[in-house]
């Protein structure tokens, strides 16, 4: 089977984007795949989601990330249908699709617990979706061994669910998803049942899997490793709002708010204030930034990675700050040390630093260092942000 | 190519549309059943209970002639007050009718040549001539001699009037004592029996422990009446063991309170096994390690861990007992209970009105252990944590000795009475003359419809089976599946669903009288039919059966409907491929449930049933009215032996489909 021909017995569903898309992928399609505007869901008072929306281009890979309560998975649960929205429009392939029912839409879904027929073998639940379409019986069957081979379940086909490990299921689950070569796979948190091992495994297979059929697809997790290191592009969400739409890259670096800058990878905050152009002050320390604009007088709040921080040549460097080690935790291949900055008044802060570079210094609670921080790797947020935590 | 797809999809969409709308059909209709199986009923059962009938005489103008001249007397009710009338009758019912003659004795009609009466009331009908109501403001003319032919006829109008007059009559009041006496006696006797019982089963290394449980579950296979016709038969005038009771008589309080015993306990037992089956090891370990004696462990851990149990237990009992007429029916004799009392009230004087308060009263211990038991049952299921290890008790042998002797004492006592009615019904005269006949089988030479009750009780089963398997399904599914349907509807459903629990039978069939057979009701023609009979069955063992459903529909993921429908599949279609197998043993004994007990039932279909539709169980209860009471254990006995078919029929069917479509459990 040759899964990177577009033409080839798994892409059941060949169009010419398809097609377009496998050469030469993410090149600014015409028009969005799927369309959401300004989705809002309210249970009762309680608004779930508020004005969510958010353009996927064919063959994308989308994740909704986000704490749990966050409103992703009932955005998801909307763009199956299997919530009605209060507000706003879904269009998808051209067709409005705000009001069909789950049946009249077109996607493949795996659900958190997979959710897959215990009393049906693998091959019955992948042909589940197949029968009573009118196919004949030979093209269900052909298209079921299709499937066990693309998730690689051959020798497991004729097994019960129950009988087969988690990380199995997860892959029957997908392949019952995509037996009837839906437009839009949906997921919902499908990894998060697995243990750790499993999951990062199954992790790099869906990518694969995904990229080989280029099918539009939505994930929701609340795992940022996971979103990190999967998604084309992020939807970071939080109480039922958007707070970034943006690649990994966009999202890690530059996040857009001190929520996403918190909750995607671990930030240092600091609360300052703006003195002029590219200079703020916190107590007595003026610190260089870039202030891009904001007036002086305005409160801003400070955020940098621990990574950002510079040990060497700490002289050459903006913001030199001096601090004590308070504690260090080692975590492989990096050591993120607690320091406390005497010049801040005691504030503490969270440092990575290489193992190389601890050894190099002797590092050790108690020890006083000196280190900078870029002026351009230090992110400038409003203060009156919503509070996040 | 294209073209063909396109259609094929409109068709299909066609589809889909059609099976969401069968669904929504399918549970509003469910509910609509129960609307009109229950809440209607319940709603005419209460109104009747609150309705009072007074004859309204100063709705009525009276003018006499005499002399030829035409004198208004004011209204009736300004007459009765000039000319008393000789004494109030009794309390007026709907079909009370107060003869003008006696208004208008001869005495005082004397030099009246004609007198008129006019009807003031707004709707009329107060007058009845010959048959002939009245209309509004309509003046009826007669003369003294035909003044015979003119009644007065009472109005309905609401109020307490039906519970003062309850809790005001002496011996109505005695009967709500009476039933109190004894499901409180039988409620004492039988928890801690059935919870020795209970525990001797879960928790000891006693022989015979499988055979034991099969005994104590015996009693449900017959109805309530066997076990008052097997005392009979022990402790009778001329029964075997009636000098065990030492000159006291087995007809009242002490036969009532035994035979309830016996029909009580597996309800009992069952709930308390459930209890003391889930028992936590670390609790046990952590109280020897603490160096707790065993009777301290008993008392500390064992029976608070079954609280929830005991408590259930208890209220259970209680409810089955106050809301059971058949024991105290046979047994009672003198000895009037509030259950008997509705028959007494309704069948025997036919004041239907006194027969729905008695109902109203019987329904109010019922409700609250009814909201008791879920309570607990909702706290029990909540002890249970995920981290309990099972705990496996050590062999105590002198403990095992005396659980043995105990349980022994409790299965002789139900299989001696289950034996002494076979007894009865297969000898001549027993125990006097044992040459075996077949002579009390011969149930057409009887009172209570002959060989063709039983029939009909098969027939009655039969449909009730069916139907009350697919629709308590199909209604819990309703209620816990079909997303389309908005959640305030399905609560009301479930509420419905919930009802039955707290309505005992005999309340349930007496309001079917007078909903069903109310004129004005368009239903009336299932009236004295095998369908209300079938009905009447399938709500009265509603809640048991629709718990059952829910808990097993609960166990499948919440998400099957929707990767159903993501895949484009109708809503039957996982309901065909995946709900019903899975839940197929549920289904089964779902349906062996609702057999099972509409072969015993007595107390709601004991309203309903008409001289076509006769049914076994209430059979046995007239036959031994009528004094056949070697036929009525006769027929009690073939009840048992069709129900233990059913049962054995389930687990023999139950373990062929497991091994057919069950084969996933294993692993």
């Amino acid at each position: 089977m040759s899964a990177s021909s577009p033409s080839g017995p798994v892409a059941t569903r060949p169009s010419p984007s398809r097609s377009a898309e496998a050469s030469g992928r993410r090149q600014a399609p015409a028009a969005p795949y799927l369309q959401l505007e300004a989705i809002t869901k309210r249970f009762g008072g309680f608004a779930a989601v508020r004005e969510v929306s958010l353009a996927v281009a064919e063959g994308e890979f989308v994740c909704f990330l986000g704490p749990s309560g966050c409103g992703k998975t009932t955005l998801l649960r909307i763009v199956a249908g299997l919530e009605r929205q209060s507000e706003g429009r879904i269009v998808q392939a051209g067709r409005d699709i705000s009001t069909l029912s789950p049946r009249e839409r077109d996607f493949g879904i795996v659900f958190q617990s997979y959710a897959l027929f215990p009393n049906l073998t693998v091959r019955r639940n992948i042909a589940y979706g197949l029968e009573s379409r009118g196919l004949p019986r030979s093209r269900v069957r052909q298209r079921v061994e299709e499937l066990l081979a693309l998730v690689g379940l051959e020798p497991h086909a004729d097994k019960y669910p129950a009988q087969l490990s988690g990380g199995q299921q997860q892959r029957v689950a997908l392949a019952r998803a995509l037996a009837p070569a839906p437009g839009l796979l949906l997921l919902d948190e499908p990894l998060s049942a697995l243990d750790a091992k499993v999951r990062l495994h199954l992790r790099h297979e869906l990518r694969d899997l995904q990229r080989r059929l280029g099918v539009t697809t939505i994930m929701v997790t609340h795992d940022q490793e996971e979103a990190l290191s999967l998604a084309d592009r992020i939807v970071v969400m939080n109480a039922g709002r958007v707070e970034q739409i943006g690649t990994p890259i966009e999202v890690y670096q530059r996040p857009a708010s001190p929520f996403v800058a918190d909750f995607v990878g671990v930030t240092n905050f600091l609360e300052a204030e703006v003195v002029g152009e590219g200079r703020c002050r916190c107590g007595d320390l003026e610190l260089r930034v870039e202030t891009a604009g904001r007036r002086a007088g305005e409160a801003v709040l400070l955020a940098f990675r621990p990574e950002d921080a510079l040990l060497r040549d700490v002289g050459r460097e903006a913001n030199p700050l001096e601090a004590e080690v308070l504690r260090t935790d080692f975590l492989g291949p990096v050591v993120r040390a607690e320091v406390a900055v005497e010049s801040l008044a005691e504030r503490t802060f969270l440092l990575d630093l290489s193992i190389n570079l601890v050894r190099d210094l002797g590092l050790q609670p108690g020890m006083r260092i000196r280190f900078a921080l870029p002026a351009e790797r230090i992110r400038l947020f409003a203060r009156d942000a919503a509070p996040w935590r | 190519m294209a073209v063909s797809a396109t259609s094929r999809v409109l068709a299909w969409r066609h589809r889909l549309a059609v099976d969401l709308w069968l669904a929504r059909a399918l549970f509003w209709a469910l509910v609509l059943w129960l609307v009109v199986a229950l809440a209607l009923p319940l709603f005419a059962l209460l109104r009747k209970s609150f309705e009072v009938y007074r004859f309204s005489f100063a709705e009525v103008a009276l003018e006499v002639q005499r002399n030829g001249v035409w004198q208004p007397q004011g209204t009736l009710a300004e007459w009765v007050a000039r000319h008393p009338l000789p004494e109030d009758g009794p309390r007026p019912t709907e079909r009370s009718r107060q003869p003008l003659a006696r208004l208008l004795p001869e005495d005082v009609r004397t030099g009246v040549a004609a007198i008129r009466l006019r009807d003031l009331s707004a709707g009329g009908g107060l007058l009845l001539v010959e048959g002939r109501l009245s209309a509004p403001g309509e003046i009826i003319e007669a003369s003294p001699a035909s003044i015979g032919r003119i009644f007065i006829r009472p109005v309905a109008d609401f109020g307490l009037d039906n519970y003062r007059y309850y809790f005001t009559t002496p011996t109505l009041r005695r009967s709500l004592v009476n039933s109190l006496t004894v499901a409180t006696l039988t409620t004492l006797i039988v928890v801690p029996l059935a919870f020795l019982y209970a525990y001797a089963i879960a928790r000891s290394h006693m022989p015979g422990r499988a055979l034991f449980k099969l005994v104590a579950l015996a009693p449900l296979l017959v109805p309530s009446l066997v076990p008052g016709i097997g005392l009979v038969y022990l402790f009778g005038r001329q029964g075997l063991l009636t000098p065990l009771l030492f000159g006291h008589d087995i007809y009242g309080p002490i036969g009532i309170v035994l035979a309830s015993v016996f029909f009580t306990f597996p309800h009992a037992f069952l709930i308390l096994l459930a209890a003391l089956s889930l028992a936590d090891a670390r609790l046990y370990e952590a109280a020897a390690a603490l160096g707790a004696s065993p009777a301290r462990i008993f008392r500390t851990v064992t029976v608070p861990g079954a609280r929830y149990g005991l408590i259930s237990a208890a209220f259970v009992v209680f409810t089955l007992q106050i809301t059971d007429f058949g024991v105290p029916k046979v047994i009672g004799k003198g000895y009037d209970v509030l259950a008997v009392d509705i028959y007494k009230q309704v069948i025997g004087q036919q004041n239907f009105q006194m027969g729905a308060v008695v109902s109203v009263l019987l329904m109010l211990p019922a409700a609250v252990a009814f909201a008791v038991d879920r309570l607990a049952a909702r706290r029990q299921k909540a002890l249970l944590t995920a981290q309990a290890v099972p705990w496996n008790p050590p062999p105590r042998p002198r403990l095992d000795a005396t659980l043995f002797v105990t349980c022994s004492l409790v299965a002789l006592f139900i299989l001696g009475v289950l034996a002494t009615c076979q007894a009865a019904a297969l000898f001549r005269l027993w125990p006097y003359d044992l040459s075996p006949s077949l002579r009390h089988y011969d149930f057409d030479r009887m009172d209570g419809g002959g060989w063709r009750s039983y029939w009909n009780s098969l027939e009655m089963a039969g449909w009730t089976t069916l139907y009350g398997t697919v629709l308590v399904f199909c209604g819990a599914y309703a209620v816990e599946k079909i997303r389309q349907v908005s959640a305030p509807p399905r609560l009301f459903f479930h509420a419905l669903a919930m009802l039955p629990m707290a309505v005992p039978g005999m309340v349930l069939g007496l309001s079917y009288i007078f909903f069903f057979n109310s004129p004005d009701n368009p239903l009336r023609f299932l009236y004295g039919t095998m369908t209300i009979l079938v009905i009447s069955t399938i709500v009265h063992f509603y809640t048991v059966s629709h718990l059952t459903a829910v808990t097993a529909l609960k166990q499948l993921d919440p998400d099957f409907e929707a990767v159903s429908e993501s895949l484009k599949q109708p809503l039957w279609r996982v309901f065909g491929a995946v709900t019903v197998p899975v839940c197929l043993p549920t289904i089964l004994d779902l349906a062996a449930y609702l057999f099972v007990n509409a072969m015993t039932t007595v107390s709601a279909v004991v309203f309903l049933y008409s001289p076509q539709t006769t049914l076994a169980s209430v059979a046995v209860l007239n036959m031994d009215d009528a004094g056949d009471t070697a036929p009525a254990a006769a027929m009690g006995m073939m009840i048992f032996y069709t129900c233990l078919l059913a049962r054995l029929v389930q687990a023999g069917l139950g373990r062929r489909l497991l091994l057919r479509t069950q084969a996933w459990r294993r692993r």
